[in-house]
């Protein structure tokens, strides 16, 4: 559509200005007279009313499209945002082998996988601990006792030619241990299990009956 | 009603009155964005008005019978 330079319409050139001093971006001076020429003419008075409602009447529609689009816009932006992310979660880069690998390492982190595989380590590492209790050998059992378990203490002087691997044979011979040891006349003082008193005179005759390896055996009163 | 109204005008008097009434730029600045004469620009808005006007009139009698 081609319209022409000039105005066919018995309007004033103030006229033709009369829709930017609406909107007021003419210059001061454009301002000045189209306000000087308003004031005595009524044709452009009533044109310039025109104008002010048309344009209550065009901003309702371009502001209710603008809002339309503003939501189209959002809706489309929450969707390519969507989209983006489902995409990047997928286009892990690497190797095919190495993805899965991914996927299944993350799958551990899963929570329904959580408590089991807690439990099956608790039960792993309680299986490992009772195999490796009941694979002692007894020479690497550490005789423990406690509190209350019946011993007896004996003052042990060994002779002088008994050699280190005689005095343990001994000693793991009566199932007993040194606690104490060497005093300044050579003499320890080992722990035996007995019973009662009779046991502990049996183990004192057994030490006593070593006469090539033990001297003197005394039980220790406490 | 408006919009019906708008709906009828060509591409080029519907661009203008959304430029000036709804942008409201300076007949300077639309001349620059359409690349065409300033007296253009203001006889195109004129026109654009009075066919939308027009077009208003017939649309209101139509709904009026």
């Amino acid at each position: 559509m081609v319209e022409p330079d000039t105005l066919d319409q018995p309007i004033h050139p103030e006229g033709a200005l009369l829709p930017w001093y609406l909107n007021g971006t003419l210059r001061e001076d454009e301002r000045r007279q189209v306000d000087q020429h308003l004031s005595s003419c009524a044709a452009c008075r009533a044109e310039l009313d025109e104008l002010a409602q048309l344009k209550v009447q065009l901003h309702e529609v371009y502001g209710a499209q603008s809002e339309a689009s503003a939501q189209t816009q959002r809706a489309v932006l929450a969707q390519v945002k969507l989209d983006v992310s489902a995409k990047r979660a997928k286009s892990v880069t690497g190797p095919q082998w190495l993805n899965g690998l991914d996927d299944w390492f993350q799958s551990l982190f899963v929570p329904r996988w959580a408590p089991a595989l807690a439990v099956t380590l608790l039960v792993a590492q309680l299986g490992l601990l009772l195999w490796s209790v009941t694979r002692l050998t007894p020479s690497d059992q550490v005789i423990t006792r406690w509190l209350g378990s019946p011993t007896v203490r004996l003052r042990v002087v060994f002779q002088e030619a008994t050699s280190e691997r005689q005095i343990r044979s001994l000693i793991q011979g009566l199932h007993g241990r040194i606690v104490d040891g060497p005093t300044s006349d050579g003499a320890y003082i080992m722990e035996v299990p007995a019973g009662d008193q009779a046991a502990a005179q049996k183990k004192v005759d057994i030490l006593r009956s070593q006469t090539e390896s033990v001297r003197t055996v005394e039980p220790v009163t406490p | 009603l408006t919009q019906q109204a708008l709906r009828t005008l060509s591409h080029e008097h519907q661009e203008v009155l959304r430029l000036v009434f709804y942008e409201e730029l300076p007949y300077e600045e639309i001349a620059m964005l359409l690349s065409i004469p300033t007296n253009t620009v203001k006889t195109r808005v004129y026109y654009a008005k009075q066919r939308l006007k027009h077009q208003l009139k017939e649309l209101g009698q139509g709904e009026r019978v």
